[in-house]
């Protein structure tokens, strides 16, 4: 008597191929993931600097939806006018993000026609940070673009679901 | 990035704890235990994902997760020695029907289980109907009673 079982050899041997091919999938995305092309890593550390260098943003390239996110904006000596730093943001970034925090805390915050200015005081003359902490809302590319003092510079992120 | 460091710590964290304790930690499903090991993932949860609660990060746990016990059954089977380190190795608790109460000792484990884990898979009803009984590298304990191979009991 031989053994009732259900068994397809031809099935075997392409689950087999297939859990092969399976493999090689998972390990490119957890490569993927881990070198920065799905979220926080080297590959989505960026950095983008206005063209008289009045404000240079370091940012992530890719981020994810919901998440804790910062960027960081620093502004040389020459960026202060008359003791503040006026920063204007705008682009589908301004309407795409939920602000958590901006630290030093501006001064004052205007509305302009497409986004946002924030003034910073500034105590004592010299290069300056300002670190602002976000949670992206929209899915896809969201753009900004950063002016201080008529210097302009832009950054793009990727928000993953 | 901070998905596959994360995951590939606590995994490394678990193997290790898991492998301290025991083979016996947390494999006697009684519901205390059962109890314990969701409370140990209700802990991990929070450590693997942080403030990050979006399908890519998810998806990067798991995936992390999964590969690394893919490649831990792999080298596993490709060394014997990683076999040895990561899963242990199967004891002999009851060699063709004497008990070795040294073995037994060292697992904290007495005749009583042995006689529990017969019950259970043989419906064994003293220990003397036990041939064999082997502390499997998994945990469990094993039993083969006495006439159920051709030599007879």
């Amino acid at each position: 008597m031989s053994l009732q079982i259900d068994q397809h050899e031809r099935f075997q041997q392409r689950e087999w191929r297939f859990e092969r091919i399976g493999w090689g999938l998972i390990t490119a995305f957890v490569l993927a993931g881990f070198v920065g092309l799905l979220g926080t890593g080297p590959l989505s550390w960026a950095e983008a600097a206005s063209d008289r260098g009045l404000v240079t943003v370091k940012y992530q390239r890719m981020t994810h939806h919901e998440s804790d996110d910062s960027l960081e904006l620093a502004f040389p000596a020459e960026a202060v006018e008359d003791g503040t730093i006026s920063v204007e943001l705008s682009g589908s970034w301004v309407a795409g993000v939920d602000l958590q925090g901006i630290s030093p805390q501006p001064s004052d915050e205007r509305s302009v026609p497409g986004g946002v200015v924030f003034d910073i005081a500034v105590e004592r003359p010299g290069a300056t940070r300002l670190l602002v902490t976000f949670r992206p809302q929209e899915y896809g590319i969201i753009e900004a673009s950063v002016v201080v003092g008529g210097d302009t510079t832009s950054f793009t992120q990727v928000v993953l679901p | 990035m901070d998905a596959v460091l994360r995951a590939l710590a606590l995994y490394l964290i678990l193997l290790v704890l898991l492998r301290l304790t025991g083979k016996r930690s947390l494999s006697q499903v009684t519901t205390f235990d059962f109890v314990i090991l969701l409370i140990v993932g209700e802990a991990a949860q929070q450590a693997l994902l942080g403030e990050d609660f979006s399908l890519t990060q998810a998806a990067l746990v798991i995936a992390t997760l999964l590969l690394l016990d893919r490649a831990s059954d792999y080298l596993a089977w490709r060394f014997g020695w990683f076999q040895r380190w990561t899963q242990s190795v199967p004891a002999i608790l009851v060699e063709d029907g004497r008990p070795l109460p040294d073995v037994l000792a060292k697992f904290h484990l007495t005749e009583d289980d042995v006689v529990t884990a017969g019950r259970e898979a043989h419906g064994v009803e003293r220990l003397d109907q036990v041939k064999w009984a082997v502390l499997e590298s998994s945990g469990g304990i094993s039993v083969v009673p006495h006439g159920d191979s051709s030599s007879g009991g």
